[in-house]
């Protein structure tokens, strides 16, 4: 990153010294454009606005740098004796940029040392070639990035299948040269034996058996290139389809969640399908009907250049008018594509909540939602549509034209003898055999560019940089249960710390209770355990060995989460219980649901643990959804356990019944639980107390309400709530 | 039920320093760093201003401004001002080449900054139409801008922009 000011000689002037490090900023406190500098020299930072300086503070006097995201803009500014103040305001872009000169000047704070800048991941970078922005989570400059690329890729992935696709070029190259043979046999017989000169019945017949054969290897030629060509294309299609599904499953959630599941399922289901199509008709097929447009135009130039080229003057202009026309329908259904998606995704939605809906009564709200969606979605498609309809006739008409060229100086050219009629004859065979391929291939445009932005999207999720992915070479730990959090900041973005330097050792078998208010950071901390997210700096250790150096498989198959809402699949009891440990026994089955307090529910059900229990377990109560939850955290057996809220609304009794469960599941784990109920955390072991993102208190409940800090608020403050709850 | 506490434009009186720091003078307490949230920031920026201060350390409302049309002119202008660069979202005057690579879109936009080319991903989100005839957009690098009226566009602007409404 670049921490030089574009006016550093002016400032060098200003301050008599050059700075350090010193970054541009770019607005005013009043919001006007302005050109500022932020400086920092070995004692002191400086702010200077226009020609002046404005502010400047010692750095031994400073206590921390602090950088804002505003709404539209960010801020950068200090904290002296306490006190914020805010130093310069600049646009969004540049919010990166004082969050690393932030973290720099911490670092001097700390060491008296002035790091240098390094390159920084999160950063958004710029591509060398053509200077565009390349967006965060990809290495793809999407600018100058050729489209024809991904469908090569497609294509190099169909070589794959060689033999099926080398025999269905074969077969369709066979049947376009016998289609090529076809008029030249009419001429031939025409020519050669309808006239009164000839009377060779039997060479007649011979001719006439060939005449009849052609359609008959062409009708066996066909069965086999479909054959093939099936066979390649939904080859294909389903290992794109597996690539992209399993490269979303294997992506961290921050890369999962930046896209909206309607858009992820889309890819995987309809862009995968443009592309099949594109395999099994159009590419293939357009290097066959190029080159038979080819043989056709020499063939016809042989038997008559004069007339041929008649035939071929509107082809230029047809081409001309393909491609103006071309560079409109391209936008008319980009527009269709993303009405089609908004359509989809705003069905989604509601289907997804469904429950909501009813609730509210707001049915005919929704059907009206969904209807203008569905219309906007109709009208593009109807508009690009026309446009198609209108403008592909007028292509058409002026392609044809050279067969009334053709008829009119052909049929002069027979009548002076210059042309035997058997030749006519066979160039208008092969004028109808060249506008076919040609109108053919005035569509080909329109379909390769669908499938190339089909292609595009889907290798644009395959070749995602991994942003939390295995080291070269990961180790497969058996986890004993010591976790250490060594000094970890973390922020989804850079300029946003959620967690700042937590440090805690944990050992195996403890239960930690993890309590602060909404929003602090608790969940975030559960997430880096389970190496959702990698922290920005420090490092997690789990029996001595930094989380990222395990294999994400072994450490997350040795966790296990119960979350507040539980997420049961389509399907039984069992397959829901079993989804923990595929290969369990029966036994360990109904040992892990009695140990769950599920057991007794389960049988009550009239098929038992083969009751069905419906998309998202929407039979089962929310206290039954999470008794089977903790049935498949204990058939997993995990060495680490994390409760997310996990007895929260929830009945009394329920409660009870699930405190008990947990209370057997807990045993011998180390676990850490997050509870808004405080109460519910009594047994833990120790208690970590959140503030601010900063471990504010660490230890046992007692300890804790000895302090009198913030632990002890936070309960008499809950307390306070019960009792007047209860009043 | 009414919890709105609305502030009377009379006994409020702000003042922005240079590096815009907003702060307020209010039933004989000073407040420094003083924020003021739009409530409805696309439907109603110069009304609903939640005020915020800090007190022990925590972030307290104050109360609510109804509209700054209560406000004298000049402490309209401050407050305006402080609002201008807390909500910059430049306002797009022009759209030249757009170009769309991979579901990522590269616009040519012409706005008080002058000539830029941004990247806006995810186009069905960072570009969203909030009122009848404006346009909210962000760009990769958190960059907001604005349309405001797509009827005052050119016509070739607004057809370029009208694809991914």
């Amino acid at each position: 990153m670049r921490f030089t000011s574009f006016r550093l000689e002016e400032v060098k002037k200003l301050l008599g010294q050059s700075p350090v490090y010193s970054l541009d900023f770019n607005l005013d406190g009043r919001g006007r454009p302005t050109d500022g500098v932020c400086a920092v020299t070995e004692k002191e930072l400086v702010i200077i606005n226009g020609q002046k300086v404005n502010f400047r503070c010692s750095l031994d006097e400073i206590g921390e740098y602090t950088t804002t995201q505003l709404v539209g803009s960010g801020a950068f500014g200090i904290i002296r004796n306490g006190e914020p103040i805010q130093l310069c305001i600049f646009t969004q872009d540049l919010l990166n940029s004082f969050a690393e000169l932030g973290k720099l000047l911490d670092y001097h704070r700390e060491t008296g040392i002035f790091p240098e800048p390094g390159e920084d991941d999160n950063n958004i970078r710029i591509c060398p070639k053509c200077g565009s922005i390349i967006p965060e989570g990809t290495n793809i400059c999407f600018h100058c990035e050729k489209k024809g690329k991904y469908l090569w890729r497609v294509v190099r992935l169909s070589l794959k299948y060689r033999w099926p696709l080398l025999a269905s070029l074969f077969a369709t190259i066979a049947i376009q040269l016998l289609w090529i043979l076809y008029p030249y046999l009419q001429g031939v017989i025409i020519d050669d034996y309808i006239t009164p000169k000839n009377q060779d019945f039997s060479q007649l017949l011979v001719t006439l058996g060939i005449f009849l054969l052609i359609p008959l290897v062409i009708m066996f030629m066909e069965i086999l290139n479909d054959r093939c060509t099936a066979k390649v294309s939904m080859a294909v299609g389903h290992d794109l389809r597996e690539q992209l599904f399993r490269k979303i499953q294997e992506q961290s959630m921050k890369a999962i969640t930046k896209r909206p599941t309607g858009e992820q399922i889309k890819r995987i289901s309809n862009d995968t399908e443009k592309v099949q199509q594109f395999v099994a008709m159009y590419g293939k097929e357009a290097i066959v009907r190029i080159l038979a447009t080819l043989v056709i135009l020499a063939v016809m130039l042989a038997t008559n250049w004069k007339l041929a080229l008649l035939v071929l003057i509107p082809v230029p202009l047809a081409i001309l008018a393909t491609q103006i026309i071309f560079k409109y329908i391209h936008r008319k259904y980009r527009l269709v594509w993303s009405r089609f998606s908004q359509s989809e995704s705003t069905l989604h939605d509601i289907l997804s909540g469904i429950q909501v809906v009813k609730a509210y009564g707001s049915e005919k709200r929704e059907i009206a939602h969904y209807a203008d969606y569905s219309k906007r979605f109709a009208q593009s498609m109807y508009r690009a549509d026309i446009f198609w309809f209108l403008a592909f006739p007028i292509i058409g008409f002026v392609a044809t034209l050279g067969e009334y060229f053709y008829l009119y100086f052909g049929g002069q050219q027979v009548l002076i003898g210059a042309l035997t009629l058997g030749s006519l004859v066979r160039f208008a065979g092969y004028v109808g055999m060249i506008y076919g391929p040609l109108r053919w291939i005035i569509q080909l445009p329109r379909y390769i560019a669908e499938s190339a932005v089909s292609a595009g999207k889907i290798y644009e999720i395959i070749d995602e940089k991994e942003d939390v992915s295995d080291r070269s070479n990961p180790v497969d730990l058996k986890i004993k249960g010591q976790v250490e959090f060594q000094r970890v900041n973390f922020g989804y973005k850079v300029y946003k710390p959620v967690l700042k330097d937590i440090s805690f050792t944990v050992e195996p078998g403890e239960m930690i209770g993890i309590v602060g208010p909404s929003g602090v950071g608790k969940s975030t901390l559960i997430n880096l355990i389970m190496r959702l997210y990698d922290v920005s700096s420090g490092c997690i250790t789990i029996d001595g060995v930094d989380i990222r150096d395990i294999s994400q498989n072994s450490l997350r198959s040795q966790i296990g989460v119960v979350l507040q809402e539980t997420y049961l699949f389509e399907g039984t009891v069992l397959e829901n219980i079993l989804y923990a440990k595929p290969d369990a026994s029966m036994e360990e089955v109904i040992q892990a649901a009695k140990i769950a307090n599920a057991h007794n529910f389960i049988c009550k059900m009239p098929n038992a643990y083969n009751e069905y229990i419906g998309n998202k377990g929407y039979k089962l109560s929310g206290g039954e959804k999470q008794r089977i939850a903790i049935a498949r955290a204990i058939l997993r057996d995990p060495r680490i356990l994390i409760l997310d809220e996990a007895t929260a609304s929830l009945d009394t009794e329920t409660e009870k019944l699930i405190q008990e469960a947990l209370a057997r599941l807990t045993q011998n784990r180390t676990t850490f639980a997050i509870a808004h109920r405080l109460s519910t955390l009594r047994n833990a072991d120790r208690l970590i107390v959140l503030d601010k993102g900063r471990i504010a208190e660490m230890g046992t409940h007692e300890e804790l309400l000895r302090n009198r800090s913030v632990y002890y608020n936070l309960v008499m403050a809950q307390r306070q709530t019960t009792k007047l709850s209860k009043e | 039920m009414n919890q709105l506490n609305y502030l009377s434009s009379r006994e409020l009186t702000f003042s922005l320093s240079e590096n815009g720091i907003l702060s307020l003078e209010t039933g004989g307490k000073h407040y420094d760093n003083v924020q003021l949230i739009r409530i409805f920031p696309f439907q109603h920026p110069e009304e609903y201003l939640s005020v915020s201060v800090r007190e022990n350390g925590e972030p307290k409302e104050l109360g609510m401004i109804r509209t700054l049309e209560d406000f004298t002119p000049e402490q309209r202008e401050l407050v305006s001002g402080y609002l201008r660069y807390k909500y910059f979202i430049p306002a797009i005057e022009k759209i030249g080449k757009i170009e769309e690579k991979l579901g990522y879109l590269y616009m040519d936009v012409t706005t008080v900054l002058g000539k830029k080319t941004i990247c806006i991903s995810d186009i069905t989100t960072n570009i969203r139409q909030v009122q009848n005839n404006s346009v909210a957009i962000i760009d990769v690098q958190g960059n907001r801008y604005a349309i405001e009226n797509l009827d005052a566009l050119d016509k070739d602007t607004r057809q370029k922009i009208e694809l991914y409404l």
